[in-house]
């Protein structure tokens, strides 16, 4: 579980958003700089990012799921609240975690912080993207079964 | 607003549920500690218990095969934890299981033939060195008995478990004619017989000291050279035996006193002189027990102070040493993943500004433990580099978030490739021993650079280095590994 | 299937007949019985305007049961021409009953008036007194009355002209269809000219079927179970026609000619136990007046709430078991008369009036049907393609709505449908049980939406939409023509009893 969510972070992310010191950081590398031993940030932030994803999604599709909020710009509407969300909790969580105290060998700065914020809201995104793409959890829903990114 | 408080709860549910074994440890320790600034040793019990219960692969590391506790790693953790997390606390407040007192004997030998007398004529630097020396091994707490006694053919006991008023009795009235009284065979220095008669003394239970001026006496119609050369080979054969048996570590110190008497020369031809003179104190003991003295300073706190000092260490059983790959700095660039496994993965050169094609990395060493002086490692022609094409630089560590290391080692190289790099420290005969060997103390009166020299030093020194290093001299041994 | 003919006669068969596909559309049916309606409309005024509406209403309606069949709620009652029955490979058919010789013919040719002796002709100069006017609202003496008209209120020369009704290819086709089990059902006005005259002549041809020599029959038609409603006057006429003439039809003679046809039907209709089930309906006067208007195109009387009342009668006419109206060579054993009543006697009837059993056949599904209209109406156009009951396969898309089944038959029937009601809405007695112009929450008049927990009424197409999504769920329709009336079947009967309480 937490190989998967670094691997999906590091894949996408570091580098592009933020410095490997901060992959590293948030990968665990605990405060004394000995392994990978500490807060694992980045399954904490991908099970919370799957969680709100998955809860943003439902409140639309299974909980409200009315015919006056299933067009296509309700949907984006949602997946733009789920961008914001992801993104304050990750750069939320990261900055608590680098004010907390980190490996002194590495070099963090505000701008990685932000930078993982919008690497998560990007990754919330794309799961939105796909599990409204799915037919199979759609289908469940009355109203919106067929709302998706593209239409109605 | 729902949503809000909805991912408030999520976050404090997961980070609460979250927490990994190791940060529930540390974060009890820090509880602990802020108690009472200390771990007692209930608590450090409740620590090791819920490292022995965990199955977290992160806390195997702590871990022996046996589930057992590394102590020392765990410690070592702790402190380097307390440090980052800007909490003072040192390793004696946390509970040691070795707290054991193992207390040693301390057997003093004073050479007293008849060249020792001008270092006891009237107050000498020697005599407030030496009574202070005794009298802080005394008070140190770290022996069961100070056994003081005399040397030179024979030995000559003056005092078992002396008190401190016999250290006094000892030393303060120390005359020549006191010496001349106290006993013994007092004619020649045959070192190589005084070596194996305080070899024999030493053992776990028992350290010696041996002051003395060391100064080879060859006599009159014997050939210096071969005198020497012998005397040399002899002491080498003496002292590896003993390392057959024991752990023997040996410690050289050399001082200064001023000296007002007699000094035999090479040709056993007495030579007044008034001035300063060398002397040295040996030390034989185990590691343990050289570790102690080291650690209370005895020897740098000596009235005085000294010149020079040396360690020979046993090169049988390695040690591992305690030494950490840094993130940074760095030349090119490799990932953290493995750095603890001491593994420097993906690494690759610098392919831009200065340093093109270089590659470089930082070892945190701590050579805390060690024997040799701080100094010694800083001196990079005591290392050895099994690439040659790498570049060591040595210095102090001044980062105080890394204060468990006590050097930091720059390696770098133009030749990146894969391969295993081993580091080592050789054990190797300082310069000041060639320096302060004489060849020909004959002009010593007017000779001032004869002065300060001892006679065939160096032959002495060598016979015992030939001894501890001639199998191998490597005395602390480092390995990473390096990945492309 | 069982089936029932049911001959419409005159302007008045053709408005019930109107009236009673409105209702088999909503899908109000007899209960535990399933009848195929086999209309047969009798009228010699093949250009009034009551007989077009009501064939194109009928063909709208056969075209959407084609297309789904019966089991989908609405339109769940199996309409068929004559023609369809005997020849069901014939594709153009039609359910009147085509006159012979009548068109542009003068009765007085019709009867060869100029062949006759001259004692007859004086016998019929004094049967066929009178005058009339013609097609171009000019007066003419009765005898020369063109009979495409219609007989104009005078039921002595429809009686003459529909006697050929016994030897017409419809009536041998009939006879020779009828099975046992079928039924016979009349509908005709006793006022007007062909109703008052069909009535008998068919209902005479029907129990003589035996004797008539040409008539191949399976011998069922004789003892067959025969029901008819007579509609009395319900409606007023104009005194004066627009120039200022009197009108030739009169109301005072509605009521003389009312006692006189009552007078026969006593004696050869209900006196000597012909029929097994004949109902009488009628009004006071109080209704609004009709212009007399014999031309081309003319007679489009608005819808009146008798007619659904008449039409109310076949649906319990069929309910009554077959065990209870017994024939027995060609007479009724235990003939039934009944008439129509209502709980509250109001001008503007809504459905609360009604008495409960018929309150409980016609609210819901007529409720049903006015809300399905209204949002074809309002909403449709707004809703299609976006919403999941639309974009779920069968898909309901703009290819849908071009087609000929939603853009003519079912727009076209559900039109008719609310002029229907709107006219019997403005029509004294009025029939107005809905708000038809209001929104959603008002459209039951003695009906208040439920409120939810929070004291809110939550109806609105949006709720509307949600319904439809539900309930397409996991469902599999054929076709989305299946789908889109089925779907609102179930969707507004569900709506009725949430929110309505029906």
């Amino acid at each position: 579980m937490k190989t998967l969510f670094s691997g999906m972070y590091d894949w996408f992310g570091t580098y592009l958003f933020y410095s490997k010191d901060m992959g590293d950081h948030l990968n665990g590398m605990d405060i004394t700089c000995t392994d990978f031993i500490g807060t694992p940030w980045y399954m904490i932030v991908g099970f919370i990012m799957l969680i709100l994803t998955l809860f943003i999604y439902a409140i639309q599709y299974h909980i409200y799921d009315k015919s006056r909020f299933n067009k296509k710009h309700h949907l984006w509407i949602m997946m733009f609240v789920n961008l914001l969300l992801n993104f304050l909790v990750a750069t939320i969580l990261a900055s608590n975690s680098v004010k907390e105290g980190y490996c002194s060998e590495l070099s963090l700065t505000t701008m990685d912080c932000i930078g993982f914020g919008i690497s998560n809201a990007i990754w919330s995104f794309i799961f939105h993207f796909i599990i409204t793409s799915i037919t199979v959890f759609r289908r469940l829903s009355i109203n919106c079964r067929n709302t998706t990114f593209w239409k109605p | 607003m729902i949503k809000n408080l909805l991912l408030i709860l999520c976050v404090v549910l997961l980070t609460g549920c979250l927490e990994t074994e190791l940060e529930i440890i540390t974060n009890k320790a820090i509880q602990f500690v802020t108690n009472d600034n200390k771990i007692d040793a209930d608590e450090y019990a409740s620590l090791e218990k819920m490292i022995k219960n965990s199955d977290d692969s992160s806390l195997d590391r702590f871990k022996k095969s046996n589930k057992h506790l590394k102590e020392d790693v765990f410690r070592n953790y702790l402190i380097k934890y307390f440090k980052a997390k800007n909490i003072t606390i040192t390793e004696n407040d946390i509970w040691s299981p070795n707290n054991k007192n193992k207390k040693f004997n301390i057997n003093v030998f004073l050479e007293n033939s008849s060249s020792m007398d001008g270092y006891v004529k009237g107050i000498t630097s020697f005599e407030t060195a030496i009574y202070n020396l005794l009298g802080d091994f005394k008070i140190s707490g770290i022996c069961d008995s100070l056994n003081l006694n005399y040397i030179n053919k024979q030995v000559y006991i003056q005092n078992k478990n002396a008190l401190s008023a016999d250290i006094e009795d000892f030393i303060q009235k120390l005359e020549p004619s006191t010496f001349k009284a106290r006993g013994g065979d007092r004619s020649v220095s045959d070192l190589e017989n005084i070596f194996k008669t305080v070899l024999n003394t030493v053992n776990k239970k028992n350290v010696s000291i041996l002051v003395s001026d060391f100064v080879f006496s060859p006599g009159k119609n014997v050939n210096a050279q071969d005198y020497l050369n012998n005397q040399s080979v002899g002491i080498k054969i003496d002292f590896a035996e003993k390392l057959n048996r024991l752990d023997l570590h040996t410690m050289v110190v050399k001082l200064e006193s001023n000296f007002n008497g007699t000094y035999y020369d090479k040709k056993n031809t007495p030579i007044n002189y008034s001035g300063k003179r060398p002397y040295y104190v040996w030390i034989f003991g185990n590691r343990t027990q050289i570790e102690k003295i080291n650690e209370l300073k005895i020897i740098q706190k000596i009235k005085g102070g000294y010149l020079n000092k040396l360690v020979l260490q046993p090169t049988k059983n390695k040690r591992s040493t305690d030494f950490k790959i840094l993130i940074r700095p760095k030349i090119g660039e490799f990932i953290s993943d493995g750095l603890n496994k001491k593994m420097i993965l993906e690494a690759e050169s610098e392919n831009s500004g200065q340093n093109k094609q270089s590659f470089g990395f930082t070892l945190a060493v701590n050579f805390n433990k060690e024997l040799q002086d701080q100094s010694y490692y800083l001196n990079k022609s005591n290392y050895s580099t099994s690439n040659k094409q790498y570049e060591l630089t040595s210095e102090i560590n001044i980062n105080p978030s890394l204060s468990a290391y006590s050097h930091i080692l720059k390696l770098k190289t133009n030749n990146l490739s894969s391969e295993s790099l081993q580091i080592d420290v050789l054990g190797k005969i300082p310069k000041w021993v060639y320096s302060s060997s004489s060849n020909d103390d004959s002009n010593i009166a007017f000779d001032l650079d004869e002065q300060q020299k001892t006679f065939g030093l160096k032959y002495l020194i060598e016979g015992v280095s030939d001894a501890y290093y001639s199998k191998s001299n490597i005395l602390n041994s480092m390995k990473v590994l390096i990945k492309k | 299937m069982k089936r029932l003919f049911v001959f419409a006669i005159g302007g008045t068969g053709s408005r019930v007949l109107k009236s009673l596909s409105m209702l088999m559309a909503a899908g109000v049916k007899p209960t535990n019985s399933d009848y195929e309606i086999v209309p047969i409309i009798i009228d010699p005024h093949k250009s009034n305007e009551d007989l077009k509406r009501t064939e194109r209403i009928l063909f709208n309606y056969q075209a959407i049961c084609k297309s789904i069949g019966t089991q989908n709620g609405f339109f769940s009652t199996q309409i068929s021409t004559l023609n369809n029955l005997v020849n069901p490979n014939k594709v153009a058919t039609s359910f009147t009953f085509d006159l012979q010789q009548v068109g542009g013919k003068k009765f007085k040719e019709y009867i060869d008036f100029n062949l006759l002796g001259e004692s007859n002709k004086a016998l019929a100069d004094i049967l066929f007194s009178g005058k009339s006017i013609n097609k171009r609202n000019e007066e003419v003496n009765l005898l020369d009355v063109e009979m495409d008209i219609g007989f104009v209120g005078n039921p002595n020369i429809g009686s003459v002209v529909l006697n050929q009704f016994k030897d017409s290819q419809e009536f041998k086709d009939f006879a020779s269809i009828f099975n046992d089990g079928d039924r016979v059902f009349i509908i005709s006005s006793i006022f007007g000219g062909t109703g008052a005259s069909g009535f008998p002549t068919i209902l005479k041809n029907i129990r003589n079927a035996k004797s008539l020599s040409n008539i191949q029959s399976k011998g069922f038609l004789q003892d067959s179970i025969v029901g008819a409603i007579t509609v009395l006057p319900y409606f007023n006429l104009e005194t004066e026609t627009e120039e200022g003439n009197k009108s030739p039809i009169q109301r005072s003679h509605f009521i003389a000619k009312t006692k006189a046809a009552l007078s026969y039907y006593s004696e050869n209709l209900s006196g000597n136990n012909s029929i097994n089930a004949l109902y009488y309906i009628a009004d006071d006067s109080k209704g609004k007046s009709y212009k007399n208007d014999p031309g081309d195109n003319g007679q489009k009387n608005d819808a009146h709430f008798i007619e659904m009342a008449s039409a109310l009668a076949i649906i319990d006419f069929l309910e009554i078991p077959d065990s209870e109206l017994q024939c027995s060579d060609g007479k009724a054993l235990s003939p039934t008369y009944k008439e129509f009543a209502m709980k509250n006697d109001t001008d503007s009837i809504k459905f609360s009036d009604f008495d409960n059993y018929t309150e409980s056949k016609i609210s819901k599904r007529l409720s049903q049907l006015t809300l399905f209209h209204k949002f074809i109406k309002e909403q449709l156009n707004n809703s299609i393609e976006k919403e999941a009951w639309s974009t779920s396969q069968p898909v309901i898309d703009k290819k849908f709505i071009n087609d000929s089944f939603y853009r003519t038959y079912v727009t076209e029937f559900l039109t008719s449908y609310n002029d229907w009601l709107e006219e019997m809405a403005t029509n004294k007695r009025g029939f107005s049980p809905f708000n038809l112009g209001n929104n959603l929450q008002n459209l039951i008049k003695d009906k208040t939406v439920k409120t939810n927990w929070l004291g809110k009424v939550n109806f609105d197409f949006n709720f509307f939409n949600d319904m439809l999504a539900k309930k397409s769920r996991n469902i599999n329709y054929t076709s989305p023509e299946e789908k889109f009336i089925k779907l609102f079947n179930d969707a507004t009967e569900e709506i009725l009893k949430e929110k309505f309480g029906f």
